[in-house]
């Protein structure tokens, strides 16, 4: 981990010259924060399915094996991007469980894509592009503590968020600016009907937005994330403490005061893989010109009137 | 940035942890305490072990040691102490063949006593220290266990065993890779009613165990290296010395992750936990049974993110300095006590602490409940061994968890809103890096707050045990030559130092000796001088007094040789205060920062290292000849602090004023004695200078209310101060004057120049030289922006946005504002208003500065945890001054479905203050945020401010006004709030209704020695001003300044939306500012804009416009 360090230290120094000048908002877990780092994911074909004004990037074919630490299986939702911009974000499993397997079956429209655990679990996601929108029905016996990552990070970085009721008729908004950990929505199927129903990702300094919404049920929930990792290592954004990773600083000019950072901000969306079923739905949008206009447009998103 | 001229972190981290510094690790050939001999194949005796007990502890069953070389390198076999059980420990080379080992013995000595130990090689070995037993039927996951005991404490460990007398080794290597949860950790604390379980969490598998383990008379020691199917390992040494309570963990931590170690405590039914605080270590806590307690632990109030779901009630980690976060400790215990008698009714006094927690009343009390005294279960912990030999703090942590968890499921531990889950204890060990010591023990209870055992087991046995205090430099002939054992005896006789030497080591209040080692002791804040004082008069008084054997001989040798070392000693270590590692930069993975985490007041360690200084001047004056070793420390220490708390691009001292004094201070005493002794000049030092010059650079103008004097603006936490620093910076003047150094002559020039133009007497031979007082940005405090410098209409407009810490005081983006020389603009009652200290809404939060409050989340601008505001653009002219304060927040504010919140990407405000000279100011606060927001301002002419709607008039006695009104967006309604009348978050003290200041201040602080001019009495009075703002919404509002018979300064908004605004002042000025944003356009009024910022200024000398962050501003 060591040499990796030093690595990101030179990186993080190449870039804070260009950063230096600027006077924007600070990028995800302050001006001297390490660039993110996709994870390292075990390489399968990838398909594309339209979604709105948008597409997802979903893994297709099959593998097996056994994955350990070092490598992870692509999640469902690989990636997103708006019209025909860059890829955002990249998305993979965290189970306990080791996967043996995994197969895919895509058409331009739908996709089943199925992981086999060696415990005898297994977690089963059907995509259908539905209207603009993104079906994705889960079931999955798998334990408590696994579950599908969206890291928002890669090729994206953005440093807000909303979470919602149904129809978003209330939105509350959320700065993630990823000084630290924490869970910043949570959305229940149980209580999608009276409580929050979905949430939203927004690019502070870009143009998209990715919206999940969940359908009431009695499966597993999906949170809203801001975390700061360190390089690739998927694992290290969790659980160390509120005040362990606080050395995030924003000002461009007292920046090397404090020194580059070895840590990245990285907003994630998490989605619970414990044994049960849920439905949920995501949406592309672009972010609207004025700020005032946001609720509006995630309604619009989610297909709710405003 | 360097890192104080050492290796740089990232060679550093690679490197183990070592003792470092003047111990006798690095020093036994030097003083010979220990033996260091070669050996003839034919010697019986080898060598000797010396113990010196110098301090008042009765030492019993200890394990001490001393180190030999073997030359040439021989078996262990038969090597040996005469008179006790020993055991050897090979350091460089195998048993059979061993170039330098570790002969350890235990030993028991009185206090101020000495034991000699012959080391033969002819030893018959002693039965051993205890036993390995296998316990098959205790296979967890297909692990043999293994429970090691000595008789008084069994712990439990997978795989590692070796026969009395033996060492063994084997590796353990699952068909595939085992789940971490299965697989225990290397040694946990049984009882009979107790044994855990323990496991590792990690999602990585356990592919492989080594192990190693030796039986001896001294200790039992295990080592288990875990390895991972991810390639990563934890490696873990084990060490059960006989007769004692507890076993000591040295650990590698390499996991990476979120790996920990559980020790689960779901089985101990444990309603209680043991705490420090600043003052006693012997507290304790209930547990209640809900998921979450906002009352349990200690320090809730300053852990501003929380973990859904789950509560961390008390934190072992290294520098717990103020018991800050969620209660850090040196040490743990949680233990079942049956339930509570029933209680006596409330006596006045119960009453009067009804407020304290349970553990506080009962710890205060004099005849503590039965139920402290007869505690059913065993209690288990841990505690502290050798602080200065962890790395990685901030991520090496033991902490005691409350997290939800089905059963025995051990994956579902922390999740939330599983079936069936409860809330369960376990002590939570990270795995992820670095290295870690420290000590498990279980133990009967007899009572935690009345135990002294858990009032000194993490400074007795893990940070000072008798074995690392026999090691120091405590006995010494001035000449150089060794000291011969019977020389280094102790004697009886205590000296100077003995308080200080008691308070670490003996103090049942001590924790880590670190708060003997905080700057709030008065005991160490100038007790060292007063010691080192006397220690040096006796020596000067006592000239042939310089060899151990004089001082052996005139029964002096603890009072004026060992305790005066031993005192040094224990300042010097890491364990008392993490000088170096607190002043790395902050993204060192080292670092001891950021704050709650090491050093939170950083004048502390100065106060520190200054002892350190007083204590080799003592050694200095008796001949010790480490003293150069311990001056090359103060002067690193002293570097650290100029690297890492000196702004260097402003000679800003991290921390405001009264703490810079300690600074200040240091560089006169530190540097003046230190310098000559390691050949630096530190008065022509440019962070010096710098460090002084800025008290010039802030200065106010020249204030008719405080006698004409300059003052410094009363920024953090210390209030008024108008002749503050005066004899500090007077002295320093002389210092710098005499290097005739051409840089330190100008600071000398100007610090004369401050004291002349403040009437105080300027320091001999030093002319006044004049400073250059530009608006400019200071780093690490904000803006400055200035006009009419030296006149009697000088103005001055301070914007505060750096990452100087202002010592809690939440003032992120707030104004200090003098007009054509009179205060309008600043903290309520000058910074000292009624009420507490701490957590006074009106002292340290938000309502108490002159900027806005950002309700549902916290406002603290420390740097680091709660990341700072800073001047993100700013454009100085002649005529006018523009600056950008981002004030940024990183938390959000509860999420409630039943309400949405203004749509918002950050949390925060940019503050644009548009200076025109010399008299107006015009802000234009942007708001995003989706919180509600208040606005504050606190008025300096408190009596006489009087509110309108939206306007204020703020009427001074020299016959200037203010006038302030909103004029953006329409219909703001001032609240002008006269008296402190918040409440305080519950807190006892709380003094609301009581008026901002008086009429009449004694003017502080007035120098004794350079009074000034006659200090009158001032009007500290002020009000606050108070609007809550729309959701979401922006303002634009202005402050102008015009003579008291003139109408007053009006101002209108031109473009519907607060970005234009047209301002006519009295004097026939009119003021067209723009303040956007993001770039707009506008035409009109003959003015045709494009960009951001800019101003016109029309008056009867014609149109002056200022193009500041524009594209095109052309004014007719």
């Amino acid at each position: 981990m060591s040499h990796t360090f030093v690595r990101l230290a030179a990186v993080w120094m190449a870039g804070l010259t260009a950063l230096a000048a600027a006077t924007s908002e600070p990028p995800p877990g302050g001006i001297n924060a390490a660039p993110p780092v996709a994870p390292a994911l075990h390489s399968l074909p990838w398909a594309e399915l339209a979604c709105g004004p948008g597409s997802v990037r979903v893994p297709s074919g099959s593998w097996s094996g056994t994955s350990d630490g070092g490598k992870l299986l692509p999640a469902p939702i690989g990636a997103f991007r708006l019209g025909s911009g860059a890829w955002c974000g990249a998305g993979y499993i965290e189970t306990y469980a080791r996967c043996v397997s995994f197969t895919a079956a895509v058409t331009q429209v739908a996709a089943e894509l199925t992981y086999r655990f060696d415990d005898g679990a297994t977690w089963t996601a059907r995509l259908a592009v539905v209207g603009n929108r993104l079906r994705i029905d889960e079931q999955s016996t798998l334990g408590p503590r696994d579950r599908w990552v969206f890291d928002a990070a890669p090729g994206w970085s953005p440093a807000a968020g909303a979470i919602f009721t149904a129809a978003a008729a209330k939105c509350r908004f959320l700065t993630l600016p990823c000084h630290y950990d924490r869970m910043e929505g949570l959305v229940l199927p149980s209580g999608a009907a009276a409580g929050f129903a979905g949430l939203a990702v927004i690019g502070v300094d870009r143009p998209e937005m990715l919206l999940f919404s969940v359908d009431p049920g009695d499966g597993p929930g999906v949170e809203l994330w801001q975390h700061r990792q360190l390089g690739a290592e998927t694992g290290s954004r969790q659980s160390l403490g509120p005040d362990t990773k606080s050395d995030g600083v924003n000002d461009p000019r007292t920046a090397d005061l404090v020194g580059p950072s070895l840590w990245s901000g990285h907003v994630t969306v998490e989605f619970r893989l414990m044994s049960g079923k849920r439905t949920s739905w995501l949406s592309i949008a672009a972010k609207p010109a004025e700020r005032a206009d946001l609720p509006a447009a995630i309604a619009q998103a989610v297909g709710a009137k405003p | 940035m360097t890192t104080c001229g050492r290796k740089s972190a990232w060679e550093r981290r690679l490197q183990p942890a070592e003792p470092r510094r003047w111990q006798a690790e690095a020093c036994a050939p030097r003083w010979g305490l220990c033996m260091l001999l070669a050996l003839s194949a034919q010697a019986a005796e080898i060598g000797e072990l010396v113990v010196n007990n110098h301090v008042q502890i009765d030492w019993q069953d200890q394990p001490v040691s001393t180190d030999l070389v073997l030359t040439p390198a021989r078996p262990i076999s038969g090597i040996g102490a005469v008179g006790a059980p020993s055991q050897v420990e090979v350091l460089d080379g195998t048993p059979a063949a061993a170039s330098r080992v570790r002969v350890w013995a235990l030993v028991s000595v009185a206090p101020r006593a000495q034991i000699r130990l012959k080391i033969r090689d002819d030893v018959v070995a002693g039965a051993p220290a205890g036993t390995f037993a296998n316990l098959p039927i205790e296979e967890v996951g297909g692990i043999p266990l293994v429970e090691a005991t000595n008789g008084r404490l069994r712990v439990r460990l997978p795989l590692a065993s070796a026969a009395p007398g033996t060492t063994a080794s084997g590796t353990w290597v699952p068909p595939t890779p085992r789940s971490a949860f299965l697989v225990p950790g290397p040694a946990l604390p049984v009882t009979a009613t107790w044994s855990g379980p323990d496991w590792i969490d990690s999602r990585q598998r356990i592919s492989a165990i080594e192990w190693q383990a030796e039986s001896g008379p001294v200790y039992l020691r295990w080592k288990l290296t875990y390895r991972t199917d991810a390639g990563k390992s934890w490696v873990a040494e084990a060490r059960l010395t006989a007769k004692s309570d507890f076993v000591v963990l040295s650990e590698a931590c390499g996991f990476g992750d979120d790996s920990r170690w559980i020790i689960d405590l779901g089985g101990l039914g444990a309603n209680r936990f043991h705490f420090a605080t600043d003052a006693k270590f012997n507290r304790w806590s209930e547990i209640t049974p809900s998921s979450s307690s906002a009352d349990e632990g200690q320090g809730g109030e300053n852990d501003f993110i929380s973990v859904p779901g789950s509560k961390c009630l008390t934190r072992m980690t290294i520098w717990s300095q103020f018991n800050y976060i969620r209660g850090k400790q040196e040490a743990l215990g949680v233990w079942a006590a049956p339930p509570e008698p029933p209680t006596a009714p409330a006596t006045a006094a119960s009453a009067t602490a009804a407020s304290a927690t349970t553990a506080e009343v009962i710890a205060a009390s004099p005849s503590a409940p039965a139920a402290d005294t007869t505690a059913p279960s065993p209690v288990i912990g841990g505690f502290i061994v050798r602080p200065d030999r962890w790395t990685r703090a901030k991520l090496n942590h033991v902490a005691l968890w409350k997290r939800p968890q089905v059963g025995g499921d051990r994956v579902s531990r922390g999740v939330v809103g599983l079936p069936g889950a409860a809330p369960r204890l376990a002590y939570e060990a990270t795995l992820i890096d670095g290295h870690r010591e420290w000590a498990l023990y279980a133990k009967p209870s007899t009572g935690p707050s009345k135990d002294p055992w858990y009032v000194t087991q993490h400074i007795r046995y893990g940070i000072w045990p008798l074995d690392r205090l026999n090691r120091l430099v405590l006995a010494w002939n001035a000449d150089g030559s060794p000291v011969a054992p019977e020389h280094a005896k102790p004697t009886a006789e205590a000296g100077p130092f003995i308080k200080h030497v008691a308070s670490v080591l003996l103090d049942t209040k001590g924790r880590c000796g670190l708060q003997h080692f905080n700057g709030s002791n008065p005991s160490m804040r100038g007790g060292y001088a007063k010691s080192a004082a006397a220690v040096a008069a006796w020596a000067a008084a006592n000239p042939t007094q310089r060899s151990a054997a004089d001082l052996q001989a005139s029964g002096k040798l603890t009072a004026m040789m060992a305790e005066p070392a031993l005192a040094a000693a224990l300042a010097m270590d890491d364990s008392a205060y993490p000088g170096e590692r607190a002043t790395l930069p902050w993204s060192d993975p080292e670092a001891l920062n950021p704050f709650y985490q090491g050093m939170e007041n950083m004048n502390f360690n100065v106060d520190r290292y200054e002892s350190v200084l007083k204590a080799g001047e003592a050694l200095e004056a008796l001949g010790c000849p480490t003293a150069p070793e311990i001056f090359a420390d103060v002067r690193r220490e002293f570097e650290c602090q100029l690297v890492r708390y000196v702004y260097p691009r402003s000679g800003l001292w991290e921390e405001s004023h009264n703490y810079a004094g300690s600074a200040l201070s240091a560089s006169d005493k530190v540097g003046t004695a230190i310098g000559p002794r390691v050949g630096v000049d530190y008065n022509r030092d440019p962070r010096v200078l710098n460090l002084h010059r800025v008290w010039t650079t802030i200065l106010s103008p020249k204030d008719p209310a405080f006698g004409g004097r300059r003052i410094v603006p009363p920024i953090g936490d210390h209030g008024l101060g108008v002749g503050e620093h005066v004899p500090r910076l007077t002295a320093a003047a002389k210092r710098f004057q005499a290097t005739g150094d051409p840089a330190a002559l100008v600071v000398a020039g100007e610090l004369a120049w401050s004291m002349a133009d403040r009437g105080y007497t300027v320091p001999d031979g030093v002319a006044p030289i004049a400073p250059k007082l530009p608006s400019r940005w200071i780093e690490g405090y904000g803006t400055t922006l200035r006009s009419g410098v030296g006149t009697a209409d000088e103005s001055y407009v301070i914007v505060r946005a750096g990452m100087s810490w202002g010592h809690h005081h939440q003032d992120k983006g707030s104004l200090w504002v003098w007009l054509n020389g009179i205060h309008f603009l600043g903290d309520a009652a000058w910074g000292g208003p009624p009420g507490e200290h701490y957590w006074n809404p009106y002292k340290q939060g938000p309502a108490g500065h002159s900027t806005l409050e950002l309700v549902g989340v916290n406002n603290w601008p420390l740097p680091c945890k709660y990341p700072t505001p800073w001047i993100a653009d700013d454009w100085f002219g002649a005529g006018a001054d523009w600056t950008l304060a981002r004030c940024r927040y990183p938390y959000n504010p509860e999420p409630d479905a039943s309400a949405g919140t203004p749509p918002a990407l950050v949390n925060g405000f940019d503050r644009h203050v548009l200076f025109i000279h010399p008299d107006l100011i015009v802000v234009r606060d942007a708001v995003e945020s989706p919180c509600a927001t208040i606005w504050h301002v606190n008025s300096l002419q408190g009596p006489r401010t009087t509110v309108t709607g939206a306007q204020a008039t703020l009427a001074s006695p020299q016959g200037l006004t203010g006038d302030l009104a909103i004029l953006h967006p329409a219909g703001a309604v001032l609240d002008l709030i006269p008296t402190h009348e918040r409440d305080m978050d519950d807190r006892p003290g709380t003094a609301p209704h009581l008026p901002f200041g008086s009429a009449t201040t004694p003017m502080w602080t007035v120098p004794k020695d350079n009074p000034g001019p006659p200090a009158p009495e001032i009007d500290t009075r002020t009000v606050n001003l108070e609007w809550k703002m729309p959701l979401g919404s922006s303002a634009t509002w202005f402050l102008g300044a015009r003579k008291a018979d003139h109408p007053a300064v009006r101002g209108e908004v031109l473009d519907g939306v607060g970005r234009v605004v047209r301002l006519s002042h009295p004097d026939g000025r009119v003021v067209t500012a723009f303040l956007g944003e993001r770039d707009f356009t506008w035409t009109g009024d003959g003015i045709t804009f494009a960009g951001r910022t800019g101003a016109v200024v029309r008056s009867a000398a014609g149109v002056t416009v200022h193009r500041i962050r524009c594209e095109r501003l052309d004014a007719k």
